[in-house]
């Protein structure tokens, strides 16, 4: 994936001009100081984000995010969160149990802690297929432990899709099995 | 339910005080006629109560009433998600529902009555009542729908419908609730209302209006007790089943 940025501005404030992003590698971490452009290169690279001057060579045909904010439904129940992404209901519970969160299917969203509702947004990309993968800060408010367990999880999951990941944590280099990093 | 417990004492003090006081008004004024006491009243109702064209008074207004609401619904809801997707549609829907609510009632009513036939008229009125409140807060739940979380339904590819049953309902939901307590009570009184000017055959509004031309006031007064208690009734099924629906969806 080549992307040659000419120039992505929003408003006055330009991020990036005249900037070419390669990702070569399957594991590639972005990095950068707080406000350098992270989120908005992966939401560029994603396909999220068409809004810039330059050109996208070797596009990934279904990009999968993970956002940065967990971005689920707070009145429906957990369950329900992954229902909207599936019609298979056993599935969705067996994913749940894979990230810890047996027996709270029923819990409503908003009465879950920062952790779990990240366990829940990241379960519900598990669910889906894609050749690409991008996570934006993927283990936010996870223990240690946890932190682990989840990104194995993904990266068996996904044993043959690449995965970029933006992360300003160091440790997240080693859990995601890192081989590229694009620094900003 | 506490609050409601620790309530309770000062509701029936206040029922008892505002009966007392009636009691004693009507006996000052000594005449049924201009105000009957709440015993001459009590002795209206229990004929009305055990008379069968009473129930069927009661049926017809509701099955009119009711339809006129069902109707508003469905339209609300049909219009509400045509202004979220198209600019034109809701300038002209906005505009509609604004001169709905500001046009009077008794307007409505006379203009209606020379465009349609009287007996339907209850129908049109609680569907006007209904409709505009109801449109617009749909469309105020559509509005905030979380603009993130509709970016993510999007780019994981989510059918519409499911996107309408996950995403969109579990906004609408609060709004359509919070309408129907607004609306239901009021397009109840406004469809008796249009009863008494149009008198369609058998209604509460020609059951009224009768009370009121062969000066019957004690059943004037049951009548209208009889309608406030409807009125009440309807709007807690309205709600209930509001609430059993939504108890689904919010699953």
């Amino acid at each position: 994936m080549k992307l040659e940025v000419k120039r992505k501005a929003f408003g006055e404030k330009v991020v990036f001009e005249d900037r070419i992003f390669w990702v070569y590698g399957r594991r590639t971490l972005i990095k950068g100081p707080s406000g350098s452009g992270k989120t908005t290169l992966l939401r560029m690279l994603s396909l999220l984000d068409d809004d810039y001057e330059g050109t996208y060579s070797g596009k990934p045909r279904s990009p999968l995010v993970l956002f940065q904010e967990d971005r689920l439904s707070m009145k429906i129940s957990v369950l329900s969160n992954l229902m909207m992404v599936t019609s298979e209901r056993d599935r969705a519970l067996d994913v749940l149990s894979k990230v810890g969160l047996a027996g709270e299917e029923m819990r409503k969203c908003h009465e879950l802690s920062g952790g779990m509702r990240r366990r829940l947004a990241i379960a519900r990309i598990l669910l889906l297929p894609s050749d690409v993968l991008f996570l934006d800060e993927p283990l936010r408010g996870l223990d240690e432990g946890m932190k682990e367990s989840v990104s194995r999880l993904i990266l068996d999951t996904f044993p043959s899709s690449r995965i970029v990941v933006v992360s300003h944590e160091e440790e997240d280099q080693e859990l995601f099995d890192i081989d590229s990093i694009i620094s900003i | 339910m506490t609050s409601t417990r620790s309530d309770l004492p000062n509701t029936i003090f206040s029922i008892i005080f505002w009966l007392l006081l009636w009691t004693v008004l009507g006996k000052v004024v000594g005449e049924v006629l201009l105000l009957p006491t709440p015993i001459d009243v009590a002795r209206a109702f229990i004929p009305l109560l055990a008379d069968e064209s009473t129930y069927i008074s009661i049926s017809i207004t509701l099955f009119k009433i009711i339809s006129g609401l069902l109707l508003a619904f469905l339209c609300a809801f049909l219009s509400s998600f045509l202004s979220y997707v198209n600019k034109t549609f809701r300038a002209l829907s906005a505009s509609i529902t604004r001169i709905i609510r500001a046009t009077p009632v008794a307007s409505i009513v006379i203009l209606l009555l020379v465009w349609i036939e009287s007996r339907n008229l209850s129908v049109v009125i609680s569907f006007l009542m209904v409709f505009p409140i109801v449109h617009e807060n749909i469309l105020k739940g559509l509005d905030e729908t979380d603009d993130d979380l509709l970016e993510a339904a999007s780019s994981y590819h989510v059918s519409a419908i499911r996107k309408a049953r996950y995403v969109y309902l579990p906004s609408v939901i609060p709004y359509f609730e919070s309408a129907l307590s607004l609306s239901v009570g009021l397009s109840f009184k406004s469809g008796i209302a249009a009863e008494v000017i149009s008198l369609p055959s058998g209604s509460i509004g020609e059951r009224l209006y009768e009370a009121k031309v062969y000066l019957e006031t004690p059943e004037l007064f049951a009548w209208t007790i009889m309608i406030i208690a409807l009125s009440f009734l309807l709007e807690r099924c309205f709600l209930v089943l509001a609430g059993a629906i939504s108890g689904r969806i919010l699953k």
